[in-house]
């Protein structure tokens, strides 16, 4: 109790408040830039805070870790073009609210979601961590390929319009994962004789080229506007009514954010899916997903911003990153002398405790320095198409260099905004492909090491209990998207 | 007037010819007064990973050795190789331009990749800093409590165990490959996509058995979250000590993965014996050796030439064990 | 362009690339291949379906399709969408040679004059601008080593 204090001693310092408000609002802009995603700006910064001292260095990072969840879903809303990879949900509805002239409102449920979301994996990390790590260890090859599987399915659930065409798309991003190294056998596949491909696809420069290219084309294909410019009256923040109804939605995402973030490798850009999935799911008007519906927005916005605090956990009672985010943040712990691990609560419990609190503060900083910079953003939809446009290619190039110093991947990069633009003129939605980018390799790897522990039987599987609810769970979400649960339900009504 | 023009412009014109003739025979070959510039190290991974942490240690002391500054460009991508291919094909050899090499990794990638250009030649191997031994580890309650249960029960049932990796090429791996042609014991190999994870497959029980590096898994021994079995250093070490090296278990494997810097080929010689010369002044530096205890990583000083043979060691029996593997892997 | 044409070069376009794919995936051993190669039928097979699909729901829905699609290519400006489309690729080609800092004010001038979005001089003011954002993030701030092409 007495380190809890301690913690939230240091939190309330002057400096460490400072880097934390600085490590926000890095983090927002950085994060709202294409490419810039949270794991780059904590990587790209990490060195900056070699100098300081630990406990306010980290405190900072995991601040701009927040700030960056959030940051990302500015221009998703705003120009359909996503910051970081788990902001790619958010487009779904969010910048229909934009095409309709409601950008500010969209804007302010994506503020108050994060800042929800951000609590709310604060506070489950500062409670019951320890608890919930353990839980980290238990997730091996099994529960991660029914993982894998059960997240295939939301590709049933995002293809509106053609089934056909829904399924053609996640396929595509299914196989396109594929490409690079194979982690069992050590092949490169599909990579073509280039060495720039051993590593696959990188899923931002793939995702930047989906979104951003395809609009700055739509923003000049026509001579009308595509976007109506948003009231300037527009009242960003939401009434208290619209905010109690998101409640239930907000704790679902909440908690799927905090247990998809404790997964070791999965993070935000799995989170903002599923939770778009269950809210769709549970929700009455399931068609209006997809048309600017407010629960679609605060279900992925709540669920990347728990992903921070559930990512924390195993990080800090196991030493074990929960994100690729964490994994940064622990080599950054690394370097300045901490030994991440089950010792860093006993042994470092100040620099622990710092963190925990950090997160929590951060939120409310998320909020303050959010609304500052949200209703300046607003005005980017003032902007004309065609000046837009060309600058949304710049920043596309340029974040999309800044991923691995790479001019390979933003050829990769412009590719995929061809291949974006095509699938938008035959009306094959985009959103699957994102979908099947970030589960298929993970879907191939996990099913090879589960049948190599279980000697190459199937029945492996069963011998996880998570992994076989989380495979009935799917296999309920494929009847469900198909005519027939209702039929069989139906038989049973007789 | 004419002609004192005229001649000014001649002599202008000899005065840069000449200027840039030096400049060109300059450079390669003799630099007395290396270093006075800042020296770049390229790194072939992300902020943050295992390079970095032995850049952030050890860049300070050179720094202050060599009285310039290090900046470090992170080119991450294929295990390295991304970064090593810039190293060997188009950084300067002016001395002003390493890298961070990782044994074997640097040579198994192409060893295993016809696709990767480089090869060690391309390298002047300057010194290793740190060899992170391999080391066998169990879950806590695994049932073997020592070395002889396990290999013991190997033998007894052939294949029946499963044994996590860092990804098929990586150090561990290989520390697998040479442990079972030494031993004659059999199990089957499950690669995992880093230290990290395979480790985490061997507590979470998903794998009977972890290969990794003591550095990685040194605060879950510590913590009691994983057993060490044996370990592939030449000697024990100081921060295990009960923990007997394989060749006290009768067999010749000595396996790690090792850290350390190297120049592109043929820089000038003034300047690798001067960065030799920086990196001989670690050896004895307390405080270095200090930080390098914090992160649980041993030194392993090799100078030069013996760096140098290392490598080419270690690139000669890692591929010899990938030929005889190799076609389980590439059919 | 029409709705089936559309479709049979996107059904055209997903086949070859299956085959391309397959024979490549052929080369790789067993347990390597198994899953992309299940994954290139089922795209093979899906790509066939969205045309049968496409060519039902023409000849069920004709008259209100070929309208929508008229409607659709009025408005479109192709020859804008393939000029800026060849403007961007130029772009990203001529990175390295010329160097990011001097190409990139270049390129957004040329966009922003063809596009008739500004007036000359703005566009020039918004080039430089720009540029010097980008500078002042990537370079002085980030660290990021952008292409400096001549320069360097």
């Amino acid at each position: 109790m007495n380190e809890i204090m301690a913690g939230l001693v240091n939190v309330l310092s002057i400096d460490s408040l400072f880097f934390i408000a600085l490590g926000m609002a890095l983090g927002i802009f950085v994060g709202s830039m294409p490419g810039l995603s949270a794991t780059m700006a904590i990587a790209i910064l990490l060195p900056l805070t070699y100098g300081m001292d630990p406990a306010n260095g980290i405190a900072m990072l995991a601040s701009l870790y927040m700030g960056g969840m959030y940051g990302g879903s500015i221009l998703a809303i705003l120009i359909r073009t996503p910051g970081t990879p788990a902001a790619a949900a958010t487009i779904l509805d969010g910048y229909v609210m934009t095409e309709k002239g409601h950008a500010g409102r969209a804007l302010g449920i994506s503020l108050v979601s994060s800042l929800v979301g951000g609590v709310i994996g604060g506070i489950v990390l500062l409670s019951i961590s320890p608890l919930l790590g353990q839980i980290a260890l238990n997730i091996g090859a099994r529960e991660m390929f029914a993982v894998a599987v059960l997240g295939i399915t939301i590709i049933s659930s995002l293809s509106a319009g053609s089934v056909i065409k829904g399924l053609l798309s996640g396929t595509i991003g299914l196989l396109v994962s594929l490409m690079g190294m194979h982690a069992i056998t050590g092949i490169p596949r599909f990579t073509f004789g280039s060495v720039y491909l051993f590593d696959g696809i990188s899923f931002v420069v793939a995702l930047i080229g989906l979104f951003s290219i395809p609009q700055a084309l739509r923003l000049i294909e026509k001579d009308k506007a595509v976007a109506k410019a948003s009231k300037i009256k527009d009242k960003i923040l939401p009434s208290w009514k619209e905010f109690i109804g998101q409640r239930i939605n907000f704790l679902r995402s909440g908690g799927i954010g905090v247990l998809t973030g404790l997964i070791p490798g999965t993070g935000g850009d799995t989170a903002s899916w599923f939770a778009y999935n269950e809210a769709k799911r549970f929700s009455k008007e399931k068609e209006k997903f997809g048309t600017g519906h407010i629960d679609g927005l605060a279900a992925p916005e709540s669920a990347n911003n728990a992903v921070v605090g559930g990512a924390l956990i195993p990080t800090i009672t196991l030493g074990v990153p929960g994100s690729s985010a964490t994994a940064v943040l622990l080599g950054g712990l690394m370097i300045h002398g901490i030994m991440p691990g089950p010792t860093l609560m006993t042994e470092h419990a100040d620099v622990a405790y710092t963190l925990l609190w950090a997160i929590l503060f951060s939120s409310i900083f998320l909020f303050v320095i959010g609304l500052l910079y949200t209703k300046v953003a607003v005005g980017i939809t003032r902007i004309p198409g065609k000046i837009l446009a060309p600058i949304i290619i710049l920043l596309s190039v340029v974040g999309t260099f800044a991923v691995q110093n790479s001019m390979v991947d933003v050829m990769i990069m412009f590719v995929f905004g061809i291949l974006g633009y095509f699938m938008d003129k035959i009306d094959v939605p985009v959103a699957p492909l994102v979908v099947g980018l970030i589960l298929g390799s993970m879907l191939d790897t996990s099913l090879h090491q589960s049948l190599l522990i279980g000697g190459g039987s199937w029945a492996v599987f069963l011998s996880s209990p998570v992994a076989v609810i989380l495979l009935i769970i799917a296999f309920f979400s494929v009847l469900q998207s198909t005519p027939l649960l209702g039929k069989v339900v139906g038989l049973f009504k007789k | 007037m004419n002609i004192n023009f005229k001649k000014m412009f001649v002599t202008i014109l000899m005065v840069t010819l000449v200027s840039v003739l030096a400049a060109c025979s300059d450079g390669a070959n003799s630099a007395p007064n290396y270093p006075d510039e800042d020296i770049t190290v390229i790194q072939g991974f992300d902020p943050g990973g295992g390079s970095d942490q032995l850049a952030q240690v050890t860049q300070p002391y050179l720094q202050e050795n060599l009285g310039v500054s290090f900046n470090n460009e992170y080119i991450p991508g294929s295990a390295g190789a991304i970064g090593w291919t810039r190293v060997a094909q188009q950084s300067p050899n002016d001395g002003y331009t390493i890298s961070i090499t990782n044994g074997p990794m640097l040579m198994t990638n192409y060893l295993m990749n016809d696709e990767i250009s480089y090869s060690l030649e391309d390298f002047e191997p300057i010194a290793n800093v740190v060899t992170d031994p391999g080391v066998i580890v169990v879950p806590a309650d695994s049932e073997f409590e020592t070395y002889e249960e396990f290999a013991n029960y190997l033998s007894e049932n052939p294949g029946d165990l499963t044994a996590s990796n860092s990804g098929v090429g990586g150090d561990d791996f290989f520390t697998q490959l040479k442990w079972m042609e030494e031993s004659g014991l059999d199990m089957e190999l499950i690669p995992y996509d880093g230290d990290g994870p395979s480790w985490q497959a061997a507590a979470g029980g998903d794998v009977d058995v972890s290969f990794n590096n003591l550095g990685v898994v040194y605060q879950q021994i510590q913590e009691g979250n994983l057993r060490a079995l044996a370990v592939f250093s030449e000697e024990r070490i100081e921060m295990v000590p009960d923990v007997p090296t394989a060749s006290e278990l009768g067999l010749d494997v000595v396996s790690g993965s090792s850290r350390g810097y190297s120049a592109p080929a043929d820089i000038p010689e003034e300047a690798k014996e001067r960065l030799i010369e920086a990196f001989a002044q670690l050896e004895d530096n307390e405080e270095f050796q200090e930080d390098l205890d914090n992160l649980a990583l041993p030194m392993d000083l090799k100078l030069g030439d013996e760096y140098a043979e290392y490598l080419e060691e270690e690139e000669k029996t890692s591929a010899d064990l990938w030929e005889e593997v190799k076609d389980q892997y590439e059919q | 362009m029409s709705y089936l044409v559309k479709h049979s070069i996107g059904s055209i376009f997903i086949l070859i690339l299956s085959i391309v794919f397959f024979i490549e995936s052929l080369n790789y051993p067993a347990s390597a291949a198994r899953l992309p190669q299940i994954l290139i039928i089922i795209i093979a097979l899906l790509g066939i379906g969205m045309y049968i699909e496409a060519f039902m729901k023409y000849k069920k829905e004709k008259e209100e399709i070929s309208k929508a699609e008229k409607k659709k290519a009025e408005e479109l400006n192709v020859k804008r969408v393939l000029l800026f489309g060849t403007l961007i690729a130029l772009y990203i080609i001529l990175i390295d040679v010329i160097g990011y800092f001097l190409l990139t004010p270049i390129f957004l001038f040329v966009a922003l004059t063809y596009l008739k979005a500004t007036k000359i001089t703005t566009a020039i003011l918004l080039s430089i601008v720009f540029t010097a954002f980008i500078y002042g993030l990537f370079s002085m701030f980030l660290n990021i080593p952008l292409p400096m092409g001549i320069f360097s």
